[in-house]
């Protein structure tokens, strides 16, 4: 213990250490390593949001499906071609698909 | 190699490698975090492409099934369309069309905030020929400058159109775009001079058939 304390108090009053030179060359390494962690960590959890809030919508749209807030409800789908004064509409009913909403023809859709 | 040793032999090397392993787990974080980040991504990006790539099957086969319908007439305006392109009444030079084409869905068919963006029509290999045609004649005067008879513009008393119609469009979903690509192939198409003069207007007899040949997604 004795000698731990003599070799701190030695190394305390010792004049030896880094130059400023290596000190500041080390600081300005440290400086960079920390703003490239800082920015990596701040993009990864910007991501993380972004997914999370998507996810969020995602799920809303699903339990919508599931729900049955869409299936089976119908509509028309309409094509329209100004330059040649055409408009074409069907009948089309939303279903669901593997949990995706898919819109077929009426006819088709039909069981 | 001897100065490296050196340095790590003395209390300074100890000090660099301390600062290494810190750098070297800061490092090693932030690469987790962003992998995390990648992989959370991902799923929602797989999950949001799913959607679209069933809502572009979607367009798709409402587009096949209005232009084959007995009751709309989608196709057969498409085929009147090309023909007048060939045969402007104007006399004008024949050209290629190509046009524009908007789609309207019912609610619910697609997430909201996704969209589908105006369908692009254009069109290769188009062929249309001509049958029993009605020859013209320009307009006939007397001496005097008076018109005698009026000219008649040459018309053909039939016509059978083939093309190849590429209809493209994008659809946007949460940032991400798939662009479509589908391929129809026209045939059979016929139309006819139903009035009783070469001033009547043809109309489409035989609607022809339309086949999908390709449906590219990308994205």
């Amino acid at each position: 213990m004795r000698k731990t304390a003599d070799r701190l108090r030695a190394e305390l009053s010792s004049r030896g250490g880094e130059t400023l030179v290596e000190t500041v060359i080390s600081l300005l390494i440290f400086t960079v390593v920390m703003l490239a962690v800082t920015y990596m960590l701040t993009t990864s959890l910007r991501l993380v949001n972004k997914a999370q809030e998507t996810a969020r919508l995602l799920q809303d749209r699903d339990n919508a499906v599931a729900a049955g807030d869409y299936t089976g409800s119908a509509g028309t789908v309409a094509f329209t071609i100004d330059a040649l004064g055409v408009t074409s509409s069907h009948g089309a009913v939303v279903k669901s698909e593997n949990g995706i909403c898919a819109f077929r023809p009426e006819t088709e859709a039909a069981p | 190699m001897k100065k490296l040793k050196e340095i790590l032999r003395s209390r300074r090397g100890a000090s660099y490698i301390i600062v290494l392993a810190v750098t070297a787990f800061l490092l090693l974080l932030a690469a987790a975090a962003l992998t995390a980040a990648s992989s959370a991504g991902e799923s929602v990006a797989d999950r949001v492409y799913k959607e679209m790539g069933v809502a572009a099957d979607s367009v798709s086969d409402n587009l096949m099934y209005s232009l084959q319908s007995e009751t709309e007439t989608l196709g057969p305006g498409i085929v009147k369309g090309l023909y007048d392109s060939q045969y402007p009444a104007d006399g004008s030079a024949a050209v290629t069309p190509g046009w524009e084409m908007t789609v309207s869905l019912p609610a619910g068919a697609l997430p909201e905030g996704a969209a589908v963006s105006a369908i692009k029509l254009a069109f290769t290999d188009l062929s249309v020929s001509y049958s029993q045609a009605i020859a013209g004649r320009a307009a006939l005067y007397d001496e005097s400058g008076k018109l005698v008879s009026a000219a008649i513009k040459a018309k053909p008393a039939g016509a059978k159109v083939g093309a190849v119609m590429t209809a493209s469009y994008t659809i946007t979903y949460l940032e991400k775009t798939v662009t479509v690509t589908d391929v129809f192939a026209l045939t059979g198409a016929e139309l006819a001079d139903t009035g009783t003069g070469s001033a009547a207007a043809m109309t489409v007899a035989k609607r022809g058939e339309w086949r999908l040949t390709s449906h590219e997604k990308n994205g």
